[in-house]
């Protein structure tokens, strides 16, 4: 609008002002221009429809803009996926649910139940079963794990014959003809070599052959199986007898150089009934005592109240011992004939008089708690050691409450070794061999057992096996591929005998065959079927046949050893995966007197002396067993629970033998590499310290080193990691060897084939290793404290390290000043506590990590990985320290010299530490994952809220909102937070990119890099939880999926239950608040689920009922690094030793261990430099 | 300018007594009584004669290493971040240590611009430009690292508080946002005194310069300078405002990015001497970098009547005491690490200087900045420009060791000693360094080549002349002493007699 400039009136009196002639004479020109508000000219808006329009045109223009700046940005969009959803919908399929199956893993020993979390019919994590009866849920790692091994793109694919790739159809033609040709013989020249996994189905198909080919032979191998044991106990107590542990009866446990808590498998939840007795819920709790004596340190050294270290050839010395003194404090004369008819020259390890005073100790310890002890031996140990713990678990009464003898169905008789194979093979005698199962003599066997030649002199080497990738299968006449036990029907009995189904929960991904049909096919007397696609089956209409006759065999087994077996019990067997009362019969026999004979005839082993006189242990390794699961990714990326060592084994020796060698104890990256000299063989090995390592001893685990038959070795994955250790293994020293020599290499060393990849031998060899620092520099990080300690302080557990300083009802005030974003809801309760400063009042989450039954396994980092699809980033990446686990396990050796004393003391030079200090530490473990802090540090620091808190206490990340400038995770305390460096979940990490002849990591070439090769392992991912990219940080969540999941369903649940109850279902049914909450430890976390110890509780803290709740409220809980205040979400429990008393009295070197006795009590293996009170 | 030449305390002014001659004089800002066309043509004569031929063996090399510092950004984004040396404990590395590094540089040119103009130094004529020059270039260098040091350089526009759909705003909570918005209306607010200040020198340039592309692009920076009075009232006002708002920066910048530190719970991080500290840090490392470059310049084009030995004396004796202050915050932290009774802050600095992986770095840092500079508490040092040239290069080593040593050892070495891990840095992060080296060279040069490396308007206003109480019958003929000439100099401008006056030798 053209606005007129109002000018004031002229004034009717005074003077006339005038501006211009032009006004003063009254020309209309000069009053539009005095009415003007601006000059001439100047733009002048018409009326009030311009204003408008050019606000109008201002917003179209700047939104023009916008649009245009919008369009150019759009050649950085991201590539459009399409989600594709089911033409006809499956039945019980949802998208993103998941569905829970009942299964089991077969396995040497005894099959795992198991529950299989599939989506969309995809096994993507397994856990324990509980309902069976010796389980507790839990779970280790390689059972864990072998849901990856399904998805393994080097798992045997085809039919092979003599290396050349065959058919499926062809070599059942082969085997047709075969079988007519061998069934006119009667079997003679056939024999079956298979691995020790027990399946009652496959024994029952055994024996039907061993009825139609009377002439064939059965082997059984398994390189680190139970054969001893069932000698032992054959001898003792008659064929097929085995011992099933109770540990949760026991109140002393002796361990006998094994490692039953670790990878000696000896029963189905050992952990979980040895942890049972570790609860200490309050200072008053009785608690189980662990005696271990042993040459490598373990984990059931690490968890044992007492340990010895003794070299492995004196463990008999040890048995004879301990035989011996149980015997003189029982009045056992059984057991003292027993022991007095070994004639041994001298104590054992020089006769060491402290040790001996331990050992008596002990022995009467055992002998105090009858019935109540039991003593354990390594299932590789002698025969002699094992007929000892007999004699002595006899005298103990441990027969019958902590030691239960079951009369196993597993076929002991008609079964040979397989150096009666090779015996067999090499006369002649064998034309046809069928090896079946995962073990494989071509890596595995003892080197004078010459394998090669073995498999050379006979004619037809049939190999059913997942592994194609040996000599073993490259040189047999056909090599068949095995199916996983998740696509395949079978069964297992667990070690007590309850009977297990495992069943399919795929089709076979690669058309494999079971051992089950193979057997079934030699069997019958028909020719077999021409094979049907499973692809070319129309969907839904797949029979449970269409798996193959494998569902037949099970079945028929099921109602041959299930009593009263109907469909009903099959329906209910398959729900469950098992069915209950099948357990093997108990049996109630005393040792038969004749075994023990053979004991007059045991020779005595010296000890070792020196360097050129050492004792070599061959032990299976934690991590991918007896080299079986090599290429199983998460495993090879899993730290050692002890050396803490990935991707690599090394050769293991104490402090002073290090010395000795002239090894560099400070350095963990590069290790100095050593030649072991040993049965007329030498290999080098990296070396790496661990102390509390017999002196003049090394410990090798095997199964790496596996150089396979082409360029990509065992797989991509087990591909050029490791050394090869089975070539120094004997017939003779299947355990350990002595007179072996050690010496540390200086320069280079050109041999050869010995080490994979490495032709020629370097003096310094990079090992991965995920933590460089052992000690924890009198941090007071993991507590602990014994028993008498608790008694005498409940708070022990908060009155050490920096924490102690604040003294009284520190946790009150603590809470009161305690800087936090969050406004406290409502008011103190009468225990002290508030209510969580969030503003969910019905849920709040929280977690408690017992450190008296966390062992230190890794189980939980795995499950983990598997739950939330944590990469795998390669042993290059886990060098530069850039490993994702979500839970990282801090393992700390603990010498009764805490203040800034290393271990490894790469920096804490001229510290010299008395042998006794460095070689006879505690272990303690500390798995540490995202605490969930309520006033945590990350999330102020980051610029754009990526990290946030939820209403229901979780510390939560946004990877779409993170930029990564990893400001949260310099500012966690707990350096929990994984940074994506590369894109780990889409480039390959395992492979090499050469360019111009230089070598670098694939994840080194960006954009240009190789990609995942294989879109298997993507069908192993989890749906509900988000595959990172680049660039973002990670952590913990607490399975935040899980408690979505958990919320929905209960809301389901509650209007479910109200509806019914007041018979209406529509939107004016109001549910009540308390209604929504998540029942009672009705949630876990994955690692919760897997951590057979059940060292992890994780429930609503609001919730009385939970266990964590009750956790929360033991006296040993305390925050990591409490004195921040940062009021982690998830808190410890101090680790509480229960010591002999008898024993501390007696060594002072024991007393300083548990840190009893002290008048100024820091618990000095806790590392607390806490000040003196009272 | 010409306010603050009345107070010009060289020339008697009021010369009323015979006394006059026995007053301190200051030594004069300008030797050898330089008059305003000699002023003019040395200063212009950088810009309009050609540049001496070493200009180009330097410039080229240098270029090239920015490039491959391009190249090796350009790897950075494209790989992911795990091509530098970052690992788990040790999440910034070389990226945050050179970012802390620049930034500090780029401290000197506004407090040389904007303090040292409050405070009526007025020898700040000399060196302000320069100084500004290297501040806006060392922000350059600065600015690329945190913008390309983050995981997904691509989402780094959420650092900005642009409106979105999801309602997400930033985290006003967050130290490195604050840093983000210090850092870029510092960097602001620098090129803009900066420009201005080079506003009537640019318009000296196009003046002089015969017409074409270079008087168009001068004439168009100059903004129609005509040098007449009105302009020259609303210049000096503005010049005024802006150096007001630019103090608080100086002071402002160091602090917000100690703060990314201070605030922090890190054991060697969580301290409040850090402001103080960084900001001390930063002037000491700023001055000690504009010596760096100015003494080599000076010699080059022959400013030694503009750039006086009193001016480098004058810088070393800042550089002494900040050098000092920096000092006194190293064993302050120390003393407080011990005092604290906190045995993880005692060993944060247990493992930095006694027995952990860097303690050489600590060495390092602590010799160059603490001892190093010691050496100007003697005239002659102060005098002598090979030992200052070696002390100011010991101070940008010893500024860089000092970030260095905060970030990474402190990272390396924090609560949990399962966590620790070593950082070393990789080939990328190290080229990137060296590369933002051949960036700020390089555009140094081309400032020198291009734009006044001294500000004409302003040198002239110290000049005695510029005094409106001058009075020219004080030249005495019989005093005059020669200049020095300065040999093989080409830019030496023939014209104005090199004559001096010095007052008080007339009456002695």
């Amino acid at each position: 609008m053209k606005r007129v400039w109002q000018h004031p009136e002229e004034p009717k009196t005074g003077k006339r002002l005038w501006r211009s002639i032009g006004q003063l004479t009254g020309q209309p020109a000069s009053q539009t221009w005095l009415d003007r508000e601006f000059q001439e000219g100047a733009a002048v808006m018409k009326d009030e429809g311009e204003l408008e329009g050019s606000r109008r045109t201002f917003l179209k223009l700047m939104s023009a803009s916008t649009a245009m700046a919008g369009i150019g940005l759009v050649g950085c969009r991201r590539p459009e996926v399409y989600i594709k959803p089911y033409a006809k919908a499956p039945e019980w399929v949802i998208p993103g649910k998941i569905l829970y199956y009942a299964s089991a893993m077969p396995r040497p020993g005894g099959g795992t139940p198991l529950v299989v979390n599939t989506t969309e019919g995809r096994p993507t994590h397994l856990q324990g079963n509980k309902l069976h009866p010796d389980s507790n849920g839990g779970i280790d790692s390689a059972a864990l794990s072998s849901v990856l091994n399904l998805y393994d793109p080097d798992r045997a694919r085809d039919f092979i014959s003599a290396g050349k790739v065959s058919t499926r159809d062809t070599f059942f033609k082969f085997l047709d003809a075969k079988k007519k040709e061998l069934a006119g013989a009667g079997g003679k020249g056939l024999s079956i070599l298979t691995d020790e996994v027990v399946s009652p189905t496959r024994t029952r198909l055994l024996t039907a052959l061993q009825a139609k080919y009377p002439q064939a032979r059965i082997y059984r191998y398994e390189a680190f199986g139970p054969q001893t044991v069932r000698t032992v106990y054959t001898k003792a107590f008659g064929a097929g007898v085995m011992p099933c542990y109770h540990l949760d009866k026991a109140d002393v446990v002796f361990s006998l150089d094994g490692d039953f808590l670790g990878n000696d498998r000896v029963g189905g939840s050992t952990t979980g009934q040895f942890m049972s007795g570790r609860k200490a819920e309050k200072n008053t709790d009785p608690m189980n005592r662990l005696y271990a004596v042993e040459s490598n340190y373990t984990l059931t050294g690490g968890m044992a109240d007492h340990r010895m270290r003794v070299h492995a050839s004196q463990t008999l010395k040890v048995a004879v011992r301990l035989a011996a003194l149980i015997a003189e404090s029982t009045k056992d004369a059984a057991l003292a004939a027993a022991a007095a008819s070994v004639k041994l020259t001298g104590g054992y390890d020089g006769g060491r008089e402290d040790y001996d005073v331990w050992l008596k100790l002990a022995a009467e310890d055992l002998a105090s708690k009858l019935g109540k002890s039991v003593v354990i031996a390594g299932s590789q140990q002698s025969e002699a050691v094992l007929l000892l713990t007999v004699a002595i678990n006899k005298a103990l009464n441990a027969f019958g409450s902590t030691v239960e003898l079951k009369q196993t169905d597993l076929p002991e008789a008609h079964c040979g070794t397989l150096e009666a194979l090779a015996k067999d093979a090499l006369a002649g005698g064998v034309e046809t061999l069928l090896v079946v199962g995962e073990a494989d003599p071509s890596l595995e066997a003892p080197a004078d057992l010459k394998w090669a030649a073995v498999q050379a002199a006979v004619k037809n080497v049939v190999v059913l096996s997942t592994r194609h990738r040996t000599t073993l299968a490259r040189n047999a006449t056909w090599a068949v591929p095995g199916t996983h036990y998740l696509e395949q029907w079978g069964d297992t009995r667990g070690f007590e005998g309850t009977y297990m189904i495992v069943q399919p929960m795929i089709l076979p991904l690669f058309g494999g065959v079971s051992d089950h049909e193979l057997l079934n096919a030699l069997l019958s007397n028909e020719d077999t079927p021409p094979y049907k696609e499973a692809s070319s089956i129309p969907l839904p209409a797949v029979q449970v046949e269409d798996a193959g006759p494998g569902y037949k065999l099970v079945r028929d087994t099921f109602n041959a050893v299930v009593p009263g077996a109907s469909d009903d019990l099959w329906n209910f067997a398959l729900r469950d995966g098992f069915v209950d009362k099948t357990a093997y019969t108990a049996l109630n026999a005393a040792p038969n007197a004749a075994a023990f004979s053979g004991l007059a005839t045991v020779v005595d082993v010296a000890a070792p002396i020196g360097l050129t006189d050492v004792e070599v242990t061959f032990v299976p390794c934690h991590k991918i067993g007896d080299g079986r699961y090599i290429n199983n990714a998460w495993l090879q990326e899993a730290p050692d629970p002890v050396s803490k060592v990935t991707w690599d084994n090394a050769a293991l020796v104490s402090v002073k033998t290090a010395k000795e060698l002239g090894i560099n104890l400070s350095s963990v990256d590069e290790a100095d590499v050593i030649s072991v000299q040993v049965n007329g063989v030498t290999r080098f090995y990296p070396v790496l310290v661990i102390p509390g390592h017999a002196d003049y001893a090394v410990t090798l685990t095997v199964g790496y080193g596996q150089r396979g038959v082409d360029a990509d070795g065992p797989g991509r994955v087990g591909q050029g990691t490791g050394f090869d250790v089975y070539g120094l293994r004997t017939l003779a020293t299947p355990y350990f060897a002595t007179k072996g020599t050690l010496a540390k290499i200086t320069s280079a060393v050109t041999t050869g084939l010995d080490w994979t990849d490495h032709k020629e031998i370097p003096a310094v060899y990079p090992l991965a290793s995920t933590q460089e620092h052992h000690s924890m520099y009198g941090r007071a990080l993991v507590r602990e404290g014994t028993q008498e300690d608790w008694k005498h302080d409940k708070d022990f557990a908060l009155n050490q390290g920096t924490d102690a300083n604040l003294h009284g009802d520190r946790k009150a005030k603590e809470e009161e000043n305690a800087f936090s974003f969050y406004k406290p809801v409502g008011a103190k309760k009468d225990d002290g506590t508030r209510t969580p400063l969030l503003s969910d009042d019905l849920h709040q989450w929280g977690m408690v990590i017992d450190l008296n039954r966390c062992m230190g396994c890794t189980a939980c980092m795995i499950a983990c990985q598997s739950e939330n699809n944590i990469p795998v980033v390669g042993k290059d990446q886990v060098r530069r320290g850039r490993e994702m686990s979500w839970i990282r396990m801090d393992r700390y050796f603990a010498t009764d010299l805490d203040s800034d004393g290393a271990l490894n003391n790469r920096e804490v030079e001229g510290h010299e530490w008395s042998e006794d200090e460095m070689d006879n530490p505690s272990m303690l473990v500390q798995p540490v994952g995202c605490q969930h802090c309520e006033a945590a540090p990350c999330e102020t620091v980051c610029p754009v809220n990526a990290t946030v808190h939820s209403p229901d206490g979780l510390n939560v990340m946004v990877y779409n909102r993170c930029i990564g400038t990893r400001y949260c995770a310099n500012n966690c305390p707990f350096k929990a937070r994984r940074f994506n460096f590369f894109d780990y979940n889409k480039r390959n990490p395992l492979v090499e990119k050469s360019v111009g002849g230089m070598k670098f990591n694939n994840l080194y070439a960006g954009p240009l890099g190789d990609r995942k090769d294989t879109e298997l392992s993507k069908l192993q991912k989890n749906p509900n939880v988000t595959v990172r990219m680049r660039g973002v940080i990670e952590k913990c969540t607490y399975c935040i999926q899980r408690i979505e999941g958990a919320r929905i369903d209960s809301r389901v649940h509650a209007r479910k239950e109200k509806s019914r109850k007041e018979g209406k279902y529509d939107e004016t049914l109001v549910l009540d608040k308390k209604e929504l909450m998540i029942p009672a430890n009705s949630l876990k976390t994955a690692c919760q689920e897997a951590c057979d110890a059940e060292a992890i509780t994780f429930g609503n803290l609001l919730n009385d009922k939970e266990d964590v709740y009750k956790a929360k409220r033991n006296s040993r809980s305390y925050d990591l690094l409490g004195y921040l205040s940062v009021r982690a979400r998830t808190t410890y429990l101090a680790r509480i030793k229960n010591p002999n008393p008898l024993l501390l009295a007696a060594s002072p070197r024991e007393m300083k261990k548990v840190g009893q006795g002290s008048k100024t009590r820091p618990i000095t293996t806790a590392g607390g430099a806490a000040p003196t009170h009272h | 300018m010409a306010e603050a030449a009345n107070h010009d305390s060289h020339h008697p002014a009021h010369a009323d007594g015979p006394s006059r001659a026995k007053v301190l004089l200051r030594e004069p800002l300008v030797l050898n009584n330089r008059s305003f066309s000699w002023v003019t043509n040395r200063i212009a004569g950088i810009v309009e004669n050609p540049q001496p031929k070493g200009w180009w063996f330097i410039v080229v090399p240098c270029a090239m290493l920015a490039g491959f510092m391009a190249f090796c950004f350009t790897y950075l984004v494209a790989t992911g971040v795990g091509v530098w040396g970052a690992n788990h404990p040790v999440a910034w590395g070389w990226d945050i240590t050179n970012f802390v590094f620049w930034i500090g540089i780029g401290h000197a040119g506004t407090l040389i611009s904007a303090i040292l103009y409050l405070t009526r130094q007025k020898w700040r004529t000399a060196v302000n430009r320069s100084a500004e020059a290297m501040t806006i270039f060392a922000v350059m260098c600065a600015g690329l690292f945190p913008a390309l040091h983050v995981g997904r350089v691509w989402m780094a526009w959420f650092l900005a508080p642009v409106p979105n759909s999801n309602a997400i705003w930033q985290n006003f909570k967050s130290p490195l946002l604050w840093d983000v918005f210090a850092v870029s209306t510092y960097f602001s607010v620098s090129v803009v005194f900066w420009f201005l200040g080079l506003v009537p020198d640019l318009a000296t340039l196009r003046d002089r310069c015969k017409p074409g592309i270079r008087k168009m692009a001068y004439g168009l920076f100059a903004l129609g300078w005509r040098g007449g009075n009105r302009q020259w009232r609303h210049y000096e006002v503005a010049y005024m405002l802006l150096a007001a708002l630019s103090t608080p920066l100086v002071l402002s910048v160091h602090t917000v990015v100690s703060f990314d530190f201070a605030t922090s719970i890190v054991p060697g991080w969580h301290t409040t001497i850090f402001p103080p500290y960084f900001v001390a840090g930063a002037i000491f490392g700023g001055f000690a970098m504009v010596l760096t470059l100015m003494i080599p310049v000076r010699k080059i084009y022959g400013l030694h009547d503009l750039f006086t030995m009193k001016h480098i004396d004058n810088m070393a004796k800042i550089i002494l005491l900040t050098g000092t202050i920096v000092g006194y915050a190293y064993l302050m932290e120390l003393f407080i690490a011990w005092y604290s009774g906190s045995l993880f802050e005692f060993d944060a600095f247990k493992w930095r200087i006694l027995y952990g992986p860097y303690t050489w770095a600590y060495y390092c840092m602590f010799f160059c900045n603490v001892i190093a500079p010691q050496a100007f508490w003697w005239k002659k040092c102060r005098e002598n420009l090979y030992i200052v040239m070696v002390v100011c290069m010991f101070v940008n080593a010893g500024m860089w060791y000092e970030r260095f040593v905060i970030i990474v050892t402190t990272l390396a070495r924090d609560f949990l000693p399962g966590a620790w891990d070593m950082y070393h840095p990789s080939w990328v992060e190290i080229w990137t360094f060296i590369g933002t080296f051949g960036m700020f060279m390089m555009l140094f040069l081309i400032f020198l080549r291009f734009l006044p490396v001294i500000a004409i308007a302003e040198i002239k206003g110290v000049l005695p002349e510029a005094d409106p109480h001058y009075d020219p019958s004080l030249i005495k003929r019989d005093n005059v002493v020669a200049a020095p000439v300065y040999e093989g100099d080409p830019h030496e401008v023939p014209g104005q007699p090199a004559t001096v006056t010095i007052p008080g030798a007339a009456t002695a």
